[in-house]
């Protein structure tokens, strides 16, 4: 993989330390006006190699602001960020951090460039001059991972919403990164589609020990990962593992976060003694109890 | 039972008739009736917005008839743009095009087009805000850029509102919102069809959405009607939903499940309280 990897022991894959960060914005309404949003305060969040973390939170919690701080698209104002024990804010490391955390955003019409889809999972590979029979097999192994080699001839346009994320995460993996960051990833799909992309990021996290950071404001997206950060106002107000975040749906609905109904009803079945386990938050999980 | 106010017949589009032709819609036969929330769902390429943008003639059917208050839209000298104030139309993301400087001139960009005495325009335009919970006398003189995503995106509601129009037409109009937001905005979308009698035709594949909203569905798959009814029948067919690419709301799924198992439950079951209800006394059903 990529040379001169620093992996020193436990250290954790990315480590948050106590960072802040303060964005100027115009004023809303006053165009003259400029106003200060601090979007992080005081966050220390550390995510282990191979670690899968969804991270939630409503509109302008803070949420993408933190997950932009993973590649160095934003650096702190004040604490700082390590990536594979390299710093975020020197700039001579920004290229290696971004080859190493590869981010998937919310439209994916933002992130296609190529007029093929062969050629747009090689743009990077092809950008950054590598040997052709090289980028062949990268390319292979990258739209074979995500189940679009199928679709090679296709143009971009032609995708569906799904295809076309599939196609985005494609252009990541071609880097070998060793992070996945998804910030929204599933936010424009359709409900099977968005069931189907967050499959494939566990597929990934499993498969290939890749580590990913699922930035989401549904609860469902997040029932299967290892860990969940939930931000409020910049500040990380809830994380555990998943079990443990589910078990105050009233905290959660304060938050401003949409209880999936099956969790609900699980939930209240449980408070009439039904023994229904805290560990049931799928679909499939939750019925099982239920028809014990 | 109410009459229909919009009809299709036999409705078929075909774009780009000749050689390289695409069929959008095949043969498509509907009615919505006065006063509802119908919701069209299919996943993306199904041809939902084909059809909804036949419903105030921004497109013509190549073949069959579409019937809106009675008007076959067909027929010549149909008065357009009385239709397009009668039938509103709120497009995806409306809030991007918001460009006023204040709430009260978005708003009243539509019916001061109507050619409306100012007063009118000001009740108008007041009653719409009132109605969509930005009361007038906070709002009208902000500026809409001041306000937050839900509180835009209703801004642009008002703006069709303020047409009077007598059917609303919602592009996926939650997407991009958050719960509380959402919640919000599907309270006052009741409000407009309950208490205005605002016919509501929603375009969707927020199953959430169409559960809290519709009381009729209507599923595109490829361009045909494939399956219509109302919520609880249509989503008691999972497995079927599950071929035209669509998902059934997490708790239908849920539910589907019991059954298989062997629980008798009621293939109409749909709501939270009503499973809860079930399901609190499960020795009964199983």
């Amino acid at each position: 993989m990529n040379a001169g990897m620093d992996t020193t022991g436990a250290s954790p894959f990315i480590d948050i330390q106590h960072v802040s960060y303060v964005y100027t914005q115009q004023s809303k309404g006053e165009p003259h006006r400029q106003q200060q949003v601090q979007a992080l305060r005081d966050i220390c969040l550390s995510v282990q190699s191979g670690e899968y973390v969804a991270v939630l939170g409503h509109n302008g919690s803070g949420k993408s602001t933190l997950a932009r701080h993973c590649n160095a698209l934003l650096t702190p104002d004040s604490g700082r960020v390590l990536v594979a024990g390299m710093d975020t804010s020197d700039e001579t490391m920004q290229r290696a951090i971004r080859d190493r955390v590869g981010m998937i955003f919310q439209n994916p019409d933002n992130q296609i460039i190529a007029t093929v889809v062969e050629d747009d999972v090689a743009w990077a590979l092809t950008m950054r001059g590598l040997p052709v029979p090289l980028i062949r097999e990268r390319v292979e192994e990258a739209m074979e991972a995500v189940g679009i080699s199928s679709l090679r001839k296709r143009a971009p346009q032609q995708l569906s919403g799904g295809q076309k994320q599939r196609l985005a995460i494609a252009g990541v993996l071609a880097l070998r990164p060793q992070c996945i960051l998804a910030d929204e990833a599933t936010a424009q799909l359709d409900p099977l589609s968005r069931g189907e992309i967050v499959a494939l990021l566990h597929d990934l996290n499993r498969a290939l020990g890749l580590t990913v950071i699922q930035v989401t404001h549904f609860l469902e997206e997040a029932v299967l990962a290892q860990r969940i950060v939930i931000l409020e106002q910049g500040q990380i107000v809830m994380e555990g593992p998943p079990s443990s975040i589910f078990s105050d749906l009233e905290r959660l609905r304060r938050l401003k976060l949409a209880i999936p109904e099956p969790i609900e009803l699980a939930s209240r079945l449980r408070a009439t003694g039904l023994p229904i386990s805290r560990e049931a938050l799928t679909v499939e999980a939750i019925a099982r109890e239920i028809a014990r | 039972m109410t009459e229909p106010i919009i009809i299709t017949e036999h409705l078929t589009h075909i774009y780009n008739p000749g050689p390289q032709q695409k069929v959008a819609l095949r043969n498509i036969t509907l009615e919505i009736e006065q006063g509802s929330c119908a919701a069209i769902i299919g996943i993306t390429g199904s041809g939902k917005s084909t059809l909804v943008q036949h419903f105030n003639g921004l497109l013509l059917p190549t073949s069959g008839r579409v019937i809106v208050n009675g008007i076959d839209l067909s027929a010549k000298g149909v008065d357009m743009k009385a239709l397009r104030q009668r039938v509103g139309m709120l497009f995806q993301f409306p809030e991007a095009q918001l460009f006023e400087r204040t709430v009260f001139a978005d708003v009243a960009f539509g019916p001061r087009r109507m050619n409306l005495e100012r007063r009118e325009v000001r009740r108008r335009v007041f009653h719409a805000l009132d109605t969509v919970g930005l009361p007038h006398s906070t709002f009208a003189s902000r500026s809409p850029f001041a306000l937050s995503g839900g509180q835009m995106r209703r801004v642009a509601l008002a703006g069709v509102l303020a047409m009077s129009p007598s059917a609303l037409i919602l592009d996926e109009p939650t997407s991009g919102l958050d719960a509380d937001a959402r919640e919000e905005f599907y309270y006052y979308l009741q409000r407009i069809k309950q208490e205005e009698g605002v016919t509501i035709v929603l375009v969707s594949h927020d199953m959430a959405e169409v559960t809290a909203l519709a009381d009729w569905l209507c599923v595109l798959h490829q361009g045909n009607l494939v399956m219509q009814g109302i919520p609880r029948h249509v989503f008691a067919n999972g497995d079927q939903l599950h071929k035209w690419g669509l998902a059934a709301p997490p708790l239908s799924e849920l539910l589907a499940l019991l059954r298989q198992q062997g629980m008798a439950i009621p293939p109409e079951t749909l709501t939270l309280d009503e499973a809860f209800d079930l399901l609190k006394v499960k020795d009964r059903i199983m």
